[in-house]
């Protein structure tokens, strides 16, 4: 069924309350949706014309229920008349300050996994759990900052605190069931050393260690932003250690290889991320690699909003 | 020691701890081991990596990431759009 449609798939803060061209395109079509016009949470599945025609929509697990949904918009859709299809020439949805277009091309762009490790047993006969997924971004010369000044073997490089903290801070979190919160800069420490291997031509090796650990009391030390909890305190913490390896290539300046293994064990919860049942610490780890092209690739770190870097350009 | 014993391990304690467990106080547990050994990446990480079977939602369908892509495609395409949206990118972190 699904070559019957063309798919996309989106964020839903943003849509259902910003005033940008896309935000307010979005908006006029939710609102006729399962959830109605009220100012509340508009997540779900649509189904919509390229003119914006709202043609059916649905926010279920069922499987079947969702089929049925797409059936009835797929009905919908045959009865619209072709002069009520298709975008028309003045709409307006050009994206405005999406996240996305401040991509840092040329820069290090990582796939995070985030799951749960199973109690008593290994990766050899064990299922993997549920899993999460990110990514975390580095500007060119942030990457550049992942290095040693000078290439050359045996050269011991401790990664800058501001880019540490990003990792802590945004990466290193329990959104393993959902999404979380992140931690401050006051309540992480650790530290990722980069130690270089192998120099060939262009090309070094480096191999990766460290550790860390952040504990929250609860409170709330980011400062005013959308992630600042309505209510509520989310004592929580996470610590962690840290290896991997890495392959730098100097003449394209860029990584050709990265790959980090993060193990360590979590407690606590927060309002989103599953964890409100689960009083227990309990283990977790995190991958990381290069991430690949494909446009789900460019889907940005789900705590942008809060990188505060300066090549952001907001 | 591989990892899964040292977690095999881990949960024996847990057990032999099932005391200090019932009480559930909030905090680290000490008998939750994570030293990492030589070998560990290359043990893990098609293990966290997202199977055949957890990406298939995502190759099967070639989503596009933004609900304004969705639309000139679709128009394009002249097809109706299939839009899913969460809090979170259903492509990212949700």
């Amino acid at each position: 069924m699904s070559d019957k449609f063309v798919a996309a798939s989106d964020e839903v803060w943003r849509l259902q309350r910003g005033d940008d061209p896309e935000s307010l395109f979005f908006q006029e079509m939710a609102h006729h949706g399962h959830y109605g016009s009220g100012r509340g949470t508009k997540q779900g599945i649509y189904v919509c014309a390229p003119s914006g025609e709202f043609l059916a929509s649905a926010n279920s697990l069922s499987a079947e229920k969702i089929r049925a949904m797409m059936e009835r918009g797929l009905a919908a859709w045959s009865r619209l008349p072709e002069e009520k299809r298709f975008l028309s020439e003045d709409a307006a949805i050009e994206p405005k300050g999406r996240w996305e277009l401040f991509r840092p091309e040329g820069g290090m762009i990582l796939s995070s996994y985030a799951r749960d490790l199973p109690a008593g047993a290994g990766p050899f006969g064990s299922e993997a759990s549920g899993y999460n997924k990110d990514h975390a971004w580095f500007s060119a010369d942030e990457m550049r900052r992942w290095l040693p000044a000078e290439l050359v073997v045996g050269a011991e490089h401790r990664l800058p605190v501001d880019l540490l903290q990003r990792v802590l801070c945004f990466h290193l979190v329990d959104s393993v069931l959902g999404q979380t919160l992140p931690y401050s800069p006051d309540e992480v420490q650790g530290e990722i050393v980069l130690r270089i291997t192998r120099v060939e031509g262009d090309r070094c090796d480096l191999e990766i260690r460290g550790r860390s650990s952040a504990q929250s009391d609860g409170s709330w030390n980011l400062g005013e932003n959308d992630w600042k909890p309505k209510s509520g305190l989310f004592p929580r913490g996470i610590k962690t250690e840290i290896t991997g390896k890495a392959s730098y290539d100097n003449s394209q300046a860029r990584f050709a290889a990265f790959e980090l293994l993060v193990m360590g064990q979590r407690w606590g919860h927060t309002r989103f991320n599953g964890r409100v049942a689960q009083k227990e610490a309990s283990a977790i780890a995190f991958f990381f690699e290069l991430a690949g092209e494909k446009p789900a690739d460019r889907v940005p770190p789900a705590f942008i909003d809060i990188y505060a870097a300066a090549w952001m350009g907001r | 020691m591989l990892p899964y014993l040292r977690l095999l391990a881990a949960g024996l304690s847990c057990c032999m701890l099932s005391a200090s467990h019932a009480r559930a106080q909030l905090g680290f547990d000490e008998s939750i081991r994570h030293e990492l050994q030589p070998g560990d990446l290359e043990i893990w990480r098609d293990w966290l990596r997202p199977s055949a079977e957890d990406a298939a939602w995502m190759e099967a369908i070639p989503w596009l990431p933004s609900f304004a892509e969705g639309i000139e495609k679709a128009n394009e395409a002249a097809k109706p759009l299939l839009l899913w949206v969460m809090n979170g990118h259903p492509l990212g972190c949700t």
